[in-house]
């Protein structure tokens, strides 16, 4: 199987006056195509960071990070727009829904920076909500939906590109326990059909149920092995 | 493109009053601009009808008036008209020229009008022709005939079927009335400064001051050219004959059918030159205005900013997503400033009693300054929007 996801020796590094946060510090780890891993770790321990190292949203300070096989650190700011649009589904904690759009338009955004067309971006946009059980919500804005329901629509947003990665920072930490095995479980389906699948959580039960869990510590691996 | 449309409007709906207000200054600038290209054009358009109506082979001289010494403005009488074909070179004839106030009746119908005493050779002179009949002969001037020419509206008035042409009038001036047989209409034609050829009437000079007001003096002399191409060299002629005659530049105006038109122009061009200020300053304005509400939108909206970033939007999307934003602001406020433009300058015509010229021209021009003035002050909040870093902005609030 392909590499999905690698770190090598990657850190980031904030500096506060003069005073340096290592949020990371030095992390190496490497993700196989279609795994399905969680990680975990204390608050501040550096979980989100190594979440937006991924997903290309920032770079390392130093080290690589090489995502589906590309090194971000070669890439410029659209080079780097494009891989997130491409490879990565992001799933946030708070849903991160845009309020004054519809359900459906919010799912279509993806497909709208790819530049595929109207009558498309529509049609997919609906089959994504389909799969998540919302088709019946689309033209329901954020507002008038149920926690449950946003965290399903936001994770349509997230596949409707068909990315290889998904990843999803605490995406059950404002859902009630039920509501949030039911998100799991969708999880689980994901990627059985292949999808790479990254879930940081504080819960050790939900780490539980995964085949590989990361535990970080101070921005690196706890104990120190992968 | 759409969707930025789409979005664009949607977040006006949820700040209507603050957008309203960022958009005063558009209006108000457009606005400006509008009247100003208006007015030039309407005035544009009025000038070259003046130039039409004028005949440009006759030169008017008024009197003038002289600050450094009363009773130096010359007299404009018969004595003068007679000197003037003695000594200034290419003058082919003088006419003098004069109105009084007067009540026309025929049958049932009368009306009040203007009546203008002047030269036979009147109408020819100043271009204006004839719809029905004829205008005055030498025998009308010589033989004191009671004759008359009415303008075409005046003459639908008293006349309002059948051809007046043959048909008598009473004419009343002041303790006078007398009988007059029409001899001619003029066609209609666009107004000539102070006359407004469609509702006067006219008689000749020579009965006037003869039979109805005693001493009758001229009011201005219409000089006449031998020919167009020499009606500059007259003017000049002229000139130097009353500075001659009377030692002071100022004893008497004389105008040529080009200065007759223009002096009108220059109060427009005080007016256009008020206005562009005026719209400069307010572009100005309203421009600082829509760059502090797109600041203030995108410092609001940050987080949706991360979002889009997040999801694969590059800074160019982002960018052109506030531009967008921007640019319809702004064109909102163009499309109402230039209604009030329009409603402004036909205000603006309508005293001058021109004829109101909305070009499409005008509009374009309009919404050009708009989108641009969106675009130059758009910028920079969209430059802002589009660096943002995505972590930092996905944070916040
Ligand atoms: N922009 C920043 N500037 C300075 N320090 C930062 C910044 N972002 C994160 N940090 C620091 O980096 C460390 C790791 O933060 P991170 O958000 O990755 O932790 P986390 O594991 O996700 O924590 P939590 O479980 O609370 O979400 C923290 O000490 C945090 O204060
Ligand atoms: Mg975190």
């Amino acid at each position: 199987m392909s590499e999905a996801i690698r770190l090598e020796e990657a850190r980031r590094h904030y500096a506060m006056g003069d005073t340096v946060v290592r949020a990371l510090d030095g992390l190496s780890f490497s993700v196989e195509a279609g795994e399905r891993i969680a990680i975990m770790g204390p608050s501040g321990s550096g979980k989100t960071t190594c979440m937006h190292l991924i997903g290309c949203l920032d770079r390392p300070s130093s080290g690589r990070v090489l995502v589906g096989g590309q090194d971000t650190a070669g890439l410029d700011e659209y080079g780097l727009a494009e891989l997130r649009n491409r490879q990565v589904g992001f799933v946030f904690q708070q849903f991160h829904l845009l309020p004054r759009l519809t359900i459906a338009q919010n799912v279509e955004l993806p497909l709208l920076y790819a530049g595929v067309r109207p009558r498309e971006r529509r049609r997919r946009a609906l089959e994504a909500l389909e799969r998540v059980g919302l088709a019946d919500r689309s033209a329901h804005r954020p507002g008038e939906l149920s926690g449950g329901q946003r965290q399903r629509a936001a994770i349509a947003r997230a596949l409707v590109n068909s990315p290889a990665i998904l990843l999803a920072d605490e995406p059950t930490g404002a859902l009630d326990s039920a509501t949030g095995r039911s998100i799991l479980e969708l999880f689980g389906e994901i990627n059985a059909r292949g999808t790479t699948l990254v879930v940081v959580t504080h819960d050790p039960a939900i780490g539980e149920g995964f085949p590989r869990v990361i535990r970080l510590r101070d921005g690196r691996l706890e104990g120190g092995a992968a | 493109m759409i969707e930025s449309l789409r979005l664009a409007a949607e977040s006006f709906r949820s700040n209507k009053l603050r957008s309203a207000l960022s958009l005063v200054g558009i209006v108000i600038g457009v606005a400006s601009v509008v009247t100003v290209t208006s007015i030039a054009e309407s005035g544009t358009a009025y000038l070259k009808e003046q130039l039409e109506a004028f005949a440009l082979d006759a030169i008017q001289i008024y009197p003038g008036w002289d600050p450094a010494g009363a009773g130096r403005s010359v007299e404009l009488d018969a004595a003068l008209g007679a000197d003037i074909l003695r000594k200034v070179p290419g003058a082919k004839a003088v006419l003098p020229r004069a109105s009084l106030p007067g009540e026309l009746r025929s049958g049932r119908n009368s009306a009040s009008a203007q009546v203008g005493a002047v030269g036979a050779p009147y109408f020819a002179a100043m271009g204006a022709s004839l719809e029905l009949g004829r205008g005055f002969t030498a025998e009308d001037e010589y033989g004191r005939r009671p004759a008359i020419v009415l303008g075409s509206e005046l003459a639908r008035e008293l006349f309002p079927e059948g051809s007046p042409v043959g048909r008598d009038l009473l004419l009343r001036s002041g303790e006078v009335a007398s009988r007059f047989e029409v001899v001619g209409v003029l066609a209609p034609k666009g107004g000539f400064f102070m006359d407004d050829w469609n509702r006067m009437a006219y008689i000749t000079f020579a009965y006037a001051s003869e039979r109805i007001s005693g001493g009758l003096r001229p009011e201005a002399l219409t000089v006449v050219a031998s020919s167009r191409e020499g009606v500059l060299a007259l003017g000049a002629a002229l000139e130097r004959y009353f500075l001659e005659l009377t030692g002071s530049p100022e004893a008497a105006n004389v105008i040529t059918p080009k200065e007759w038109a223009e002096s009108d122009m220059k109060m427009t061009r005080t007016i256009s030159l008020i206005l562009s200020g005026i719209a400069a300053i307010s572009l100005l304005v309203g421009g600082i205005g829509i760059m502090n509400i797109m600041l203030v939108s995108v410092a609001e909206r940050k987080r949706e900013i991360g979002i889009r970033k997040a999801l694969g939007a590059t800074p160019r999307h982002i960018r052109s997503q506030f531009l967008v934003e921007a640019c319809l602001l702004t064109l909102a406020g163009g499309g109402l400033g230039l209604g009030a433009g329009f409603a402004a300058a036909w205000a603006a015509v309508a005293a001058f009693k021109w004829a109101f010229v909305a070009s499409l021209g005008t509009a374009a021009l309009a919404f050009a300054v708009s989108a641009a003035t969106g675009v130059f002050f758009g910028l920079y909040p969209a430059l802002r929007a589009a660096r943002l870093d995505p972590v930092e902005a996905l944070a916040s609030e």
